[in-house]
C-alpha cells in the first residue's frame, strides 16, 4: 500500500517536472535559461526514478547499481544547478572559459568515480545503508561546491539586480530553499530525531514545488497568469489521453478482430501497423493540438482576444481616418475593448509641454496634464532597458514613478516614438478582472504603440494644415472684406465726387454765365461807345472769363472720361466734312495772324469712318488751334489727309516752335506741364487738359494719337482712325 | 423785329441777372416774355398758359426742372416738344433724363453768348434745329 502510493506520488512528480520542462523549453527554446532548466528537470525526474528502484531491489548488487546511478545523476544535477543558477534568467550562457572546463572535468571524473567502490563500495543489507568509499568525500566536496557556487551566484543576482530579475530570482531562491528545507525536514530531521520514515517518500513532490517555482520565475516576466499553465497544463493531458486512448484501442481492435482470423500475420500485426499508427499521430499531433488548445481556450478564457484581429482592426483604423480625435478614440477604444482595462490615454507632447491628450474609458476624472505624466513619458523613452520601452507598474520599484502611476490608476506607459523622436505617451489603466497584464499583452501593445506613433504623428500633421488652413481662410475672408469696405467706400467717395464735380461746375458756371454774358453785353450792345482802353480791358474780362468756363468743361470732361460715363454717339460719315467746318472756322483766325492754313486730301476719294462727329470735331478743333497758338507769323499749318491701308491717318503741321523729345510723351498726360508752358508760351489760353481729352476721346474711337517734332522747325499731329471699307456705291452716293 | 408774329417764350431761371438777361435781349427780340423764378411758380404757370418755347433751368428752389416735367408728365402733358433744357449742370444723366420725356433739346448757359443765345432760340422757334453742345 504505502509502495502504491510512493509509486503514485512518483509518477505525479515526474509528470507534473516534464510538463514544466517541456512546457518552459516550448516558451522559449532559445533561451539557455530555458534550455538549462528543461535538461534539469530530466535528471530529476531520472534521479527520482533511479531513487525509486534503488529502494525497491532484493539484490544488493542491485540497489548498489541503481544507488551508484543515483550518484552519477546526482553529480549531473550538482553541475546544471550551477550552471542554471549562473545564467537565470538571461537568454546567453556565459561562462568563463576555464570555469567550464574545470566544471566539465570535475563533473566526468566525478560521475565515472561514482560508479567504481571509491564512493561506495557495497550495500549493507541490515542498515539498509550503502557503506561509503574512500573517495567521498570528494563527492560532497564537490557537491558543496556547486550547490555553494549556485546559491553565491543566485545571491549576488539578487543584490544586484532590480524589478523583475529581482522578483524572479526571489522566486528561484525561494524554491531551492522551500525543497531544500523540506527535505531536511522530513528525510533528515524525521528519520535521524523521531526515527520516522513515513513522509521520506515524499521526496518527489519536493522537487515537483522547486520545478515549478524556477519554471514559473522563468517563465513569467510578467507575473502570471498561471491559469495559463494550468490551460495548456489540460490541453496537453487531453492530447496526451486522446493520442494513447487511440493508439491502444486501434491496437487492440486490430488484434482482436483481424489477427484472429488470420494468425499468420502478426507480423504485420506487430510493426506494421503500430508504424502506421505511430505516422498516423505524429502527423495528426500539431493539428489536434491546436484542436485541444482552441478548445480549452474557449473553455477558460472567455475574454481571450485575438491579437491578429486586434492588430488588423487597429491598422484599418490608422488608415482610414486622420481626425485626430477620431483616430485617437478608435484606437484607445479597441485596445480597451479587447485587452479589458478601465481606461486608455494618448498624451502628446511637444518639447516640454503636453499639446493633446485623448482617451478612452473611465479614468475617474483623472488629469493627464501635469508635469508628473510628461516625467513619466520621458522615464519610458529613456528606460534603462533601451530595448524594452515600457514601464510596467508591477515592475517597479518602489519610487516617484510608481507614485504617480498609482495616482493616476495607470498600469502601463508605452512611450510613442516616430523616428527617435518622443511625441507622446500610451497610458493604460488596470484591467477590468483585476488580473495583471500578460506577456501576450505586453507584447501586443509593444507592437502596437509604434504604429499609433506613426498614424497619431500624422494625424497630428493634417489637423495643423488644417487649422493652417482654417486660419488662412479666415485671413482672406477678413482681407477680402476690408477691400469690401474699402470698395464700398470708394465708391461712395465716387459718388460724392461725381456730385461734387457737377455741383461745382454748376455753381462755378453760373456766375461766369453772368459774367461772360454781360461783359459780352457791354462789348457789343453798349449805348455808349467805348473808349480805347476800357474797350481792351472788357476784353482781356471776356477773354479771362471764356478761358475759366474752357477749363471747367474740359474738366468735366475729363471726369466723365475717367469715369468711363462719356458718351460716344457713333455713326458713319466723311472725315473731311468736319475738317473743312474746321478750316472754315479757323481760316480767319489764320488770316489774322498771317498764317497760311492748308486742307490736303485727295478730292476723288472717301475718307468714311464711325465715329462721333462732335467729339472728333472738338479733338480737329483743338489740333488745329494749338498749331494755330504756337505758329509765328508768315507760318504754314497743313491739314492733310491719307488713307493707310484700314485706317486714315490725318495730320496736323505746323512750322512753330516745336517740342523736345523728352517732352513729347509727356504731352498727353493730364495738366502735362509741357502744355503748361506749350500753352503758356502764346498770349493765347490753354487749359492743360485738351490733348490729354483729345487722346482718349481717339482712344475711344480705337484710333491713337502721335507727335512728330523738332525744337524750332515745328511738330506734326497724326491721328489715326479705322476707315470704314469701301462698300460697292453707298459711300459713293453719299457725295 | 418786332414786326414778326410775337411768340410767347417762359424762361424759368432761379437767378436774377440771368433772369434778367434772357429777358432783356429776349424782349429786344420782340418776344412776350413770361418768368418763372422757382419750381412751383413755374409749374403753375406752365399748367395755367401755353408757350412757344420753355427755357427749362434745373437746379431750381422749391422743385427742380426734372420734377416739373415728371408732374407735368403725370397731368398728362405728353409733348415736351417746346421745351428746351438751359442748364450749367454737367451730369449727362439728367440731361438724359429730360430727354426721355422728350425735351427738344438742352444748352448749356455758359456756352453761349448773348448773340448765340437767341439764334439758338430762333432756330427752335423756326426749324426745330436741336443742337448738343459737348
Amino acid at each position: 500500500m504505502v509502495m502504491n502510493i510512493q509509486l503514485a506520488l512518483l509518477l505525479f512528480a515526474i509528470a507534473g517536472n516534464s510538463l514544466l520542462g517541456l512546457f518552459t523549453f516550448y516558451k522559449n527554446p532559445k533561451s539557455w535559461t530555458n534550455r538549462l532548466f528543461s535538461l534539469f528537470t530530466l535528471f530529476l525526474n531520472s534521479y527520482l526514478i533511479f531513487n525509486h528502484l534503488s529502494l525497491n531491489q532484493s539484490s544488493d548488487e542491485e540497489t548498489l547499481f541503481w544507488i551508484r546511478a543515483v550518484m552519477s545523476n546526482a553529480v549531473i544535477l550538482g553541475l546544471l544547478f550551477y550552471f542554471l543558477a549562473k545564467t537565470f534568467p538571461q537568454k546567453e550562457f556565459i561562462l568563463p572559459r576555464w570555469q567550464l572546463i574545470l566544471s566539465l572535468v570535475a563533473t566526468t571524473i566525478l560521475f565515472f568515480l561514482t560508479q567504481t567502490d571509491l564512493i561506495f563500495q557495497g550495500y549493507e543489507n541490515e542498515t539498509n545503508n550503502p557503506i561509503p568509499g574512500k573517495a567521498i568525500g570528494l563527492f560532497a566536496l564537490y557537491t558543496l561546491i556547486f550547490l555553494s557556487g549556485g546559491f553565491i551566484e543566485l545571491a549576488l543576482k539578487l543584490k544586484n539586480s532590480t524589478t523583475i530579475e529581482k522578483i524572479q530570482t526571489k522566486l528561484f531562491i525561494l524554491g531551492t530553499i522551500f525543497m531544500f528545507v523540506l527535505i531536511l525536514t522530513t528525510n533528515f530531521l524525521f528519520v535521524v530525531v523521531f526515527k520516522a520514515t513515513a513522509l521520506v517518500g515524499l521526496l518527489p513532490l519536493y522537487t515537483l514545488a522547486f520545478v515549478g517555482f524556477i519554471s514559473y520565475a522563468i517563465i513569467k516576466h510578467r507575473f502570471l497568469d498561471i491559469r495559463f499553465i494550468i490551460v495548456r497544463s489540460i490541453a496537453y493531458t487531453l492530447l496526451t489521453l486522446f493520442i494513447a486512448l487511440g493508439y491502444v484501442s486501434v491496437l487492440f481492435n486490430f488484434a482482436f478482430f483481424i489477427g484472429r482470423e488470420s494468425p499468420s500475420i502478426s507480423t504485420l500485426q506487430q510493426f506494421i501497423v503500430p508504424t502506421i499508427l505511430a505516422v498516423f499521430f505524429a502527423i495528426s499531433f500539431q493539428p489536434l493540438r491546436r484542436l485541444f488548445e482552441k478548445l480549452t481556450d474557449r473553455l477558460f478564457y472567455k475574454d481571450h482576444y485575438d491579437s491578429n484581429t486586434l492588430l488588423w482592426n487597429l491598422s484599418s483604423t490608422m488608415a482610414s481616418t486622420l481626425d485626430i480625435s477620431k483616430l485617437s478614440s478608435s484606437i484607445l477604444g479597441q485596445l480597451r475593448d479587447s485587452i479589458k482595462i478601465n481606461y486608455a490615454v494618448i498624451v502628446l507632447i511637444r518639447k516640454k509641454t503636453i499639446i493633446w491628450v485623448g482617451s478612452s474609458g473611465n479614468t475617474k476624472g483623472r488629469v493627464f496634464k501635469g508635469k508628473d505624466i510628461l516625467d513619466i513619458i520621458h522615464k519610458s523613452h529613456t528606460s534603462s532597458r533601451k530595448l524594452e520601452q515600457i514601464i510596467i507598474y508591477e515592475e517597479l520599484s518602489e519610487g516617484r514613478t510608481k507614485d504617480v502611476m498609482r495616482e493616476h490608476g495607470a498600469t502601463i506607459v508605452l512611450p510613442l516614438i516616430v523616428h527617435s523622436d518622443l511625441i507622446g505617451g500610451l497610458l493604460l489603466g488596470e484591467k477590468s478582472s483585476g488580473e495583471i497584464y500578460s506577456s501576450e499583452d505586453v507584447d501586443l501593445l509593444k507592437i502596437v504603440a509604434p504604429e499609433v506613433a506613426v498614424a497619431v504623428r500624422n494625424a497630428m500633421s493634417y489637423d495643423e494644415i488644417k487649422r493652417f488652413n482654417i486660419t488662412l481662410e479666415q485671413e482672406v475672408k477678413n482681407a477680402t472684406t476690408r477691400l469690401q469696405n474699402a470698395n464700398k467706400r470708394l465708391k461712395e467717395l465716387d459718388v460724392l465726387k461725381d456730385e461734387f464735380v457737377s455741383i461745382a461746375s454748376h455753381e462755378l458756371r453760373t456766375p461766369m454765365t453772368a459774367i461772360k454774358s454781360y461783359l459780352w453785353m457791354a462789348l457789343n450792345k453798349s449805348p455808349q461807345k467805348l473808349g480805347n482802353p476800357l474797350k481792351k480791358y472788357l476784353n482781356i474780362s471776356y477773354q479771362s472769363t471764356e478761358r475759366l468756363i474752357h477749363l471747367v468743361n474740359d474738366m468735366l470732361t475729363v471726369s466723365r472720361i475717367e469715369r468711363n460715363k462719356i458718351e460716344i454717339k457713333k455713326q458713319p460719315f466723311d472725315i473731311i466734312e468736319i475738317l473743312k467746318l474746321i478750316f472754315d472756322e479757323l481760316k480767319i483766325t489764320a488770316e489774322e495772324k498771317k498764317i497760311k492754313l492748308l486742307l490736303k486730301y485727295n478730292p476723288g476719294e472717301m475718307y468714311q469712318l464711325h465715329g462721333d462727329k462732335e467729339k472728333l470735331r472738338e479733338v480737329f478743333q483743338n489740333l488745329v488751334g494749338n498749331s494755330l497758338k504756337f505758329t509765328p507769323e508768315n507760318g504754314r499749318i497743313v491739314i492733310k489727309v491719307k488713307k493707310e491701308r484700314a485706317t486714315i491717318a490725318i495730320s496736323v503741321s505746323d512750322t512753330g516752335s516745336g517740342i523736345r523729345e523728352e517732352d513729347q510723351s509727356k504731352l498727353f498726360k493730364k495738366f502735362s506741364k509741357i502744355e503748361y508752358a506749350y500753352a503758356n508760351h502764346s498770349s493765347q489760353h490753354g487749359t492743360g487738359l485738351g490733348l490729354y481729352i483729345s487722346k482718349q476721346i481717339v482712344s475711344l474711337h480705337n484710333g491713337d494719337i502721335t507727335v512728330q517734332s523738332e525744337v524750332d522747325k515745328g511738330s506734326t499731329f497724326t491721328v489715326r482712325l479705322p476707315l470704314i471699307q469701301d462698300k460697292g456705291g453707298e459711300s459713293i452716293k453719299h457725295v | 423785329m418786332s414786326d414778326k408774329t410775337a411768340k410767347k417764350i417762359m424762361v424759368v431761371e432761379d437767378e436774377q441777372y440771368l433772369r434778367e438777361l434772357y429777358v432783356q435781349i429776349l424782349q429786344q427780340e420782340g418776344y412776350v416774355v413770361d418768368i418763372a423764378e422757382d419750381g412751383e411758380q413755374a409749374l403753375a404757370k406752365l399748367t395755367q398758359n401755353e408757350y412757344d418755347l420753355i427755357l427749362l433751368d434745373v437746379i431750381l428752389p422749391k422743385m427742380d426742372g426734372l420734377q416739373i416735367l415728371e408732374k407735368l408728365s403725370k397731368m398728362g402733358k405728353k409733348n415736351f416738344n417746346n421745351t428746351v433744357l438751359l442748364t450749367n449742370l454737367g451730369q449727362d444723366l439728367v440731361v438724359a433724363k429730360a430727354l426721355d420725356y422728350g425735351v427738344r433739346g438742352y444748352m448749356v448757359k455758359s456756352d453761349f453768348t448773348p448773340e448765340e443765345l437767341i439764334k439758338e432760340v430762333k432756330g427752335y422757334l423756326e426749324n426745330g434745329i436741336v443742337r448738343s453742345a459737348l
